[in-house]
Protein backbone atom coordinates (compact mmCIF):
# COMPACT_ATOMS: atom_id res chain seq x y z
CA UNK A 1 0.00 0.00 0.00
CA UNK A 2 0.88 3.86 -0.72
CA UNK A 3 0.08 4.96 3.14
CA UNK A 4 1.66 8.66 3.57
CA UNK A 5 2.93 10.24 6.49
CA UNK A 6 -0.34 11.50 8.65
CA UNK A 7 1.56 14.14 10.56
CA UNK A 8 -1.07 15.16 12.74
CA UNK A 9 -2.91 12.36 13.23
CA UNK A 10 -3.64 11.88 17.24
CA UNK A 11 -6.41 9.87 17.31
CA UNK A 12 -6.47 6.31 15.36
CA UNK A 13 -9.92 3.67 16.22
CA UNK A 14 -10.08 0.67 14.31
CA UNK A 15 -12.33 -0.78 16.20
CA UNK A 16 -13.88 -4.43 13.98
CA UNK A 17 -12.07 -3.62 11.60
CA UNK A 18 -8.76 -5.15 10.42
CA UNK A 19 -6.03 -3.05 8.34
CA UNK A 20 -3.97 -4.70 6.17
CA UNK A 21 -0.32 -5.78 7.68
CA UNK A 22 1.08 -3.01 5.17
CA UNK A 23 -1.00 -0.32 6.53
CA UNK A 24 1.63 0.24 9.46
CA UNK A 25 5.32 -0.32 7.86
CA UNK A 26 7.03 2.48 9.29
CA UNK A 27 6.23 3.77 12.82
CA UNK A 28 7.35 7.33 11.46
CA UNK A 29 3.68 7.20 9.78
CA UNK A 30 2.62 8.87 12.63
CA UNK A 31 4.83 11.03 14.61
CA UNK A 32 1.87 12.23 16.94
CA UNK A 33 -0.72 9.43 17.18
CA UNK A 34 -1.40 9.78 20.96
CA UNK A 35 -4.23 6.57 21.35
CA UNK A 36 -5.22 3.88 19.23
CA UNK A 37 -8.23 1.36 19.18
CA UNK A 38 -7.76 -2.12 18.57
CA UNK A 39 -11.03 -4.61 19.40
CA UNK A 40 -10.96 -7.07 16.88
CA UNK A 41 -10.07 -10.85 17.26
CA UNK A 42 -8.48 -10.32 13.54
CA UNK A 43 -5.79 -7.78 14.48
CA UNK A 44 -2.67 -9.42 13.91
CA UNK A 45 0.38 -9.72 15.93
CA UNK A 46 2.16 -7.62 13.39
CA UNK A 47 0.00 -5.16 13.16
CA UNK A 48 0.40 -4.90 17.37
CA UNK A 49 4.14 -5.25 16.93
CA UNK A 50 4.34 -2.10 14.33
CA UNK A 51 2.28 -0.10 16.41
CA UNK A 52 4.12 -0.18 19.63
CA UNK A 53 6.91 1.30 17.85
CA UNK A 54 5.15 4.42 17.82
CA UNK A 55 6.88 6.22 21.16
CA UNK A 56 4.11 9.14 21.40
CA UNK A 57 1.44 6.40 22.06
CA UNK A 58 -0.17 6.98 25.67
CA UNK A 59 -3.53 5.14 25.54
CA UNK A 60 -3.92 2.18 23.97
CA UNK A 61 -7.33 0.41 24.44
CA UNK A 62 -7.53 -3.63 23.37
CA UNK A 63 -10.08 -6.51 22.98
CA UNK A 64 -9.36 -9.50 21.21
CA UNK A 65 -8.44 -12.15 23.88
CA UNK A 66 -5.37 -13.57 22.12
CA UNK A 67 -3.64 -10.37 21.91
CA UNK A 68 -3.50 -9.13 25.65
CA UNK A 69 0.30 -11.01 26.48
CA UNK A 70 1.66 -9.83 22.72
CA UNK A 71 0.55 -6.27 23.86
CA UNK A 72 2.14 -6.53 27.32
CA UNK A 73 4.93 -7.12 25.41
CA UNK A 74 5.26 -4.69 23.31
CA UNK A 75 3.97 -1.98 24.76
CA UNK A 76 7.19 -2.07 26.75
CA UNK A 77 8.11 0.42 23.90
CA UNK A 78 5.71 2.71 24.74
CA UNK A 79 7.67 5.05 27.09
CA UNK A 80 4.23 7.94 27.16
CA UNK A 81 1.71 4.85 27.99
CA UNK A 82 -0.70 6.24 30.64
CA UNK A 83 -3.18 4.22 29.90
CA UNK A 84 -4.10 0.44 29.40
CA UNK A 85 -7.62 -0.31 28.60
CA UNK A 86 -8.65 -3.91 27.87
CA UNK A 87 -11.77 -4.92 26.95
CA UNK A 88 -13.03 -9.21 27.27
CA UNK A 89 -9.46 -9.51 28.30
CA UNK A 90 -8.13 -12.76 29.44
CA UNK A 91 -4.55 -11.91 30.63
CA UNK A 92 -2.03 -14.27 32.20
CA UNK A 93 -0.15 -13.83 35.55
CA UNK A 94 2.94 -14.13 34.02
CA UNK A 95 1.93 -10.99 31.39
CA UNK A 96 0.18 -8.77 34.28
CA UNK A 97 3.08 -9.25 36.06
CA UNK A 98 6.00 -8.04 33.87
CA UNK A 99 3.72 -5.65 32.25
CA UNK A 100 3.65 -4.28 36.06
CA UNK A 101 7.44 -3.95 36.70
CA UNK A 102 7.94 -2.66 33.31
CA UNK A 103 4.82 0.34 33.96
CA UNK A 104 4.56 1.24 37.56
CA UNK A 105 3.02 4.20 36.54
CA UNK A 106 0.58 2.71 34.03
CA UNK A 107 -2.93 2.80 34.72
CA UNK A 108 -4.77 -0.21 33.66
CA UNK A 109 -8.42 -0.40 33.02
CA UNK A 110 -10.12 -4.02 32.60
CA UNK A 111 -13.58 -4.72 31.35
CA UNK A 112 -16.35 -7.39 31.63
CA UNK A 113 -14.75 -11.04 31.42
CA UNK A 114 -11.21 -9.75 31.96
CA UNK A 115 -12.13 -8.18 35.18
CA UNK A 116 -10.68 -10.37 37.36
CA UNK A 117 -8.63 -8.27 39.92
CA UNK A 118 -7.07 -11.70 42.15
CA UNK A 119 -4.61 -11.86 39.08
CA UNK A 120 -3.09 -9.08 39.39
CA UNK A 121 -0.48 -7.50 41.22
CA UNK A 122 -0.53 -3.73 42.48
CA UNK A 123 -3.94 -2.98 43.20
CA UNK A 124 -4.10 0.14 43.62
CA UNK A 125 -3.39 1.38 39.73
CA UNK A 126 -6.16 -1.06 38.18
CA UNK A 127 -9.69 -0.13 37.72
CA UNK A 128 -11.73 -2.81 36.71
CA UNK A 129 -15.43 -1.33 35.32
CA UNK A 130 -18.31 -3.05 33.54
CA UNK B 1 -38.55 68.77 -13.73
CA UNK B 2 -36.15 67.40 -11.88
CA UNK B 3 -38.19 65.25 -9.41
CA UNK B 4 -40.42 63.36 -11.68
CA UNK B 5 -36.52 62.00 -12.97
CA UNK B 6 -35.32 61.52 -9.47
CA UNK B 7 -38.48 59.62 -8.73
CA UNK B 8 -38.63 57.68 -12.05
CA UNK B 9 -34.76 56.69 -11.03
CA UNK B 10 -35.65 55.62 -7.51
CA UNK B 11 -38.64 53.41 -9.20
CA UNK B 12 -35.81 51.78 -11.77
CA UNK B 13 -33.23 51.28 -9.08
CA UNK B 14 -36.20 49.52 -6.83
CA UNK B 15 -37.21 47.72 -9.31
CA UNK B 16 -33.66 46.39 -10.12
CA UNK B 17 -33.45 45.71 -6.87
CA UNK B 18 -36.49 43.67 -6.61
CA UNK B 19 -35.84 41.69 -9.98
CA UNK B 20 -32.44 41.09 -8.86
CA UNK B 21 -33.97 39.71 -5.37
CA UNK B 22 -36.36 37.15 -7.34
CA UNK B 23 -33.98 35.80 -9.72
CA UNK B 24 -31.37 35.36 -6.79
CA UNK B 25 -34.31 33.66 -4.78
CA UNK B 26 -35.21 31.47 -7.64
CA UNK B 27 -31.78 30.96 -9.31
CA UNK B 28 -30.29 27.27 -8.97
CA UNK B 29 -27.71 26.56 -6.34
CA UNK B 30 -26.88 23.08 -6.63
CA UNK B 31 -25.12 23.58 -3.31
CA UNK B 32 -28.22 25.25 -0.96
CA UNK B 33 -29.66 22.35 -2.92
CA UNK B 34 -27.85 19.84 -1.18
CA UNK B 35 -27.99 21.52 1.93
CA UNK B 36 -31.60 21.57 1.53
CA UNK B 37 -31.86 17.81 0.61
CA UNK B 38 -29.59 16.59 3.05
CA UNK B 39 -31.62 18.35 5.90
CA UNK B 40 -34.99 16.76 4.65
CA UNK B 41 -33.00 13.60 5.18
CA UNK B 42 -32.34 13.83 8.80
CA UNK B 43 -28.39 14.49 7.77
CA UNK B 44 -26.96 16.18 10.37
CA UNK B 45 -25.58 19.35 9.04
CA UNK B 46 -23.62 22.57 10.76
CA UNK B 47 -22.56 25.45 8.80
CA UNK B 48 -19.33 27.78 10.44
CA UNK B 49 -20.26 29.34 13.49
CA UNK B 50 -20.02 33.34 13.50
CA UNK B 51 -17.08 34.53 14.83
CA UNK B 52 -17.72 37.21 17.60
CA UNK B 53 -14.63 38.96 16.92
CA UNK B 54 -15.03 39.25 13.45
CA UNK B 55 -18.85 41.56 12.67
CA UNK B 56 -18.91 40.40 8.60
CA UNK B 57 -19.70 37.13 10.12
CA UNK B 58 -22.38 37.65 12.08
CA UNK B 59 -24.70 37.97 9.56
CA UNK B 60 -24.69 33.59 9.80
CA UNK B 61 -26.51 33.87 12.61
CA UNK B 62 -29.68 35.21 10.91
CA UNK B 63 -29.47 31.97 8.15
CA UNK B 64 -28.20 29.19 10.12
CA UNK B 65 -28.55 27.04 7.20
CA UNK B 66 -27.58 29.01 3.54
CA UNK B 67 -24.68 27.16 2.29
CA UNK B 68 -22.65 30.35 1.69
CA UNK B 69 -21.89 30.24 5.34
CA UNK B 70 -19.95 27.15 4.55
CA UNK B 71 -20.38 24.06 5.85
CA UNK B 72 -18.09 22.75 9.05
CA UNK B 73 -19.76 19.51 9.73
CA UNK B 74 -21.57 16.57 8.71
CA UNK B 75 -22.85 13.67 9.97
CA UNK B 76 -24.46 11.26 7.92
CA UNK B 77 -26.29 8.37 10.08
CA UNK B 78 -27.87 5.13 8.48
CA UNK B 79 -31.12 6.73 6.10
CA UNK B 80 -33.16 5.42 3.19
CA UNK B 81 -34.03 8.67 2.53
CA UNK B 82 -30.68 10.03 0.75
CA UNK B 83 -29.53 8.42 -2.22
CA UNK B 84 -26.01 7.74 -3.23
CA UNK B 85 -25.32 10.58 -5.52
CA UNK B 86 -26.12 12.73 -2.19
CA UNK B 87 -23.54 11.67 -0.16
CA UNK B 88 -20.86 11.61 -2.85
CA UNK B 89 -21.89 15.22 -3.50
CA UNK B 90 -20.99 15.88 0.23
CA UNK B 91 -17.38 14.28 -0.36
CA UNK B 92 -17.01 16.95 -3.09
CA UNK B 93 -17.83 20.21 -0.31
CA UNK B 94 -14.25 20.58 0.28
CA UNK B 95 -14.13 22.78 3.28
CA UNK B 96 -15.78 19.96 5.64
CA UNK B 97 -13.53 19.72 8.54
CA UNK B 98 -15.43 17.29 10.84
CA UNK B 99 -17.37 14.12 8.55
CA UNK B 100 -19.13 10.49 9.46
CA UNK B 101 -20.61 8.10 7.55
CA UNK B 102 -22.41 5.28 9.15
CA UNK B 103 -23.88 2.99 6.64
CA UNK B 104 -25.27 4.43 3.89
CA UNK B 105 -25.04 1.75 1.49
CA UNK B 106 -21.89 3.22 -0.30
CA UNK B 107 -20.09 1.37 -2.95
CA UNK B 108 -16.70 0.86 -1.31
CA UNK B 109 -14.86 3.29 -4.26
CA UNK B 110 -16.50 6.02 -2.91
CA UNK B 111 -13.60 7.24 -1.58
CA UNK B 112 -11.23 7.53 -3.77
CA UNK B 113 -10.60 11.46 -4.03
CA UNK B 114 -11.48 12.17 0.18
CA UNK B 115 -7.93 13.54 -0.30
CA UNK B 116 -9.51 16.42 -1.59
CA UNK B 117 -11.06 17.48 1.04
CA UNK B 118 -8.14 18.61 2.43
CA UNK B 119 -9.58 20.63 5.47
CA UNK B 120 -10.70 17.20 6.89
CA UNK B 121 -9.55 17.11 10.73
CA UNK B 122 -11.77 14.28 11.63
CA UNK B 123 -13.21 11.37 9.56
CA UNK B 124 -15.59 8.67 10.83
CA UNK B 125 -16.29 5.78 8.70
CA UNK B 126 -19.04 2.89 10.33
CA UNK B 127 -20.73 -0.15 8.91
CA UNK B 128 -19.01 0.89 5.73
CA UNK B 129 -16.35 -1.00 2.85
CA UNK B 130 -13.68 1.15 1.34
CA UNK B 131 -11.36 -0.05 -1.45
CA UNK B 132 -7.35 0.28 -1.15
CA UNK B 133 -7.36 2.82 -3.08
CA UNK B 134 -10.01 4.56 -0.88
CA UNK B 135 -7.83 4.19 2.33
CA UNK B 136 -4.58 4.71 0.80
CA UNK B 137 -6.25 8.16 0.20
CA UNK B 138 -7.59 8.70 3.44
CA UNK B 139 -3.43 8.84 4.02
CA UNK B 140 -3.50 12.23 2.06
CA UNK B 141 -5.72 13.69 4.11
CA UNK B 142 -2.89 17.04 5.44
CA UNK B 143 -4.19 18.02 8.77
CA UNK B 144 -6.39 14.71 9.56
CA UNK B 145 -6.27 14.48 13.45
CA UNK B 146 -8.80 11.60 14.16
CA UNK B 147 -9.42 8.82 12.28
CA UNK B 148 -12.04 6.43 12.76
CA UNK B 149 -12.90 3.04 10.87
CA UNK B 150 -15.17 1.41 12.75
CA UNK B 151 -17.00 -2.26 11.70
CA UNK B 152 -15.55 -1.19 7.75
CA UNK B 153 -15.12 -3.49 5.33
CA UNK B 154 -11.95 -3.68 3.47
CA UNK B 155 -12.90 -4.52 -0.39
CA UNK B 156 -10.70 -7.70 -0.23
CA UNK B 157 -10.45 -7.82 -4.15
CA UNK B 158 -8.36 -4.40 -4.49
CA UNK B 159 -6.06 -5.48 -1.83
CA UNK B 160 -5.21 -8.38 -3.84
CA UNK B 161 -1.70 -8.28 -5.98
Amino acid sequence: MKVKILPRLTHLDLRHTQLPDDFFTKPQQFPVLQQITLVSPATTNKTIEALSQIKSLNRINLGGDQHNDVTFKYSDNCAQLKILHIYSSSITQEAADEFSIAHPKVIIVLERDGANPDMIPQMERIFTVG
Amino acid sequence: MKRPLSIFLLLVVALSLLVGGIIHYFSDNPRQDLLDELRAASVIVHTRPAELQNPSTWIRSLNEYNESNGLQSVWVYSTDRISEDKIQNVLELLEIELLLIDNPHLSASAFHDIDRSSNLRMFALLQTSIDKEGLEALTRLPVLASLTLRDVNLSTDSFEG
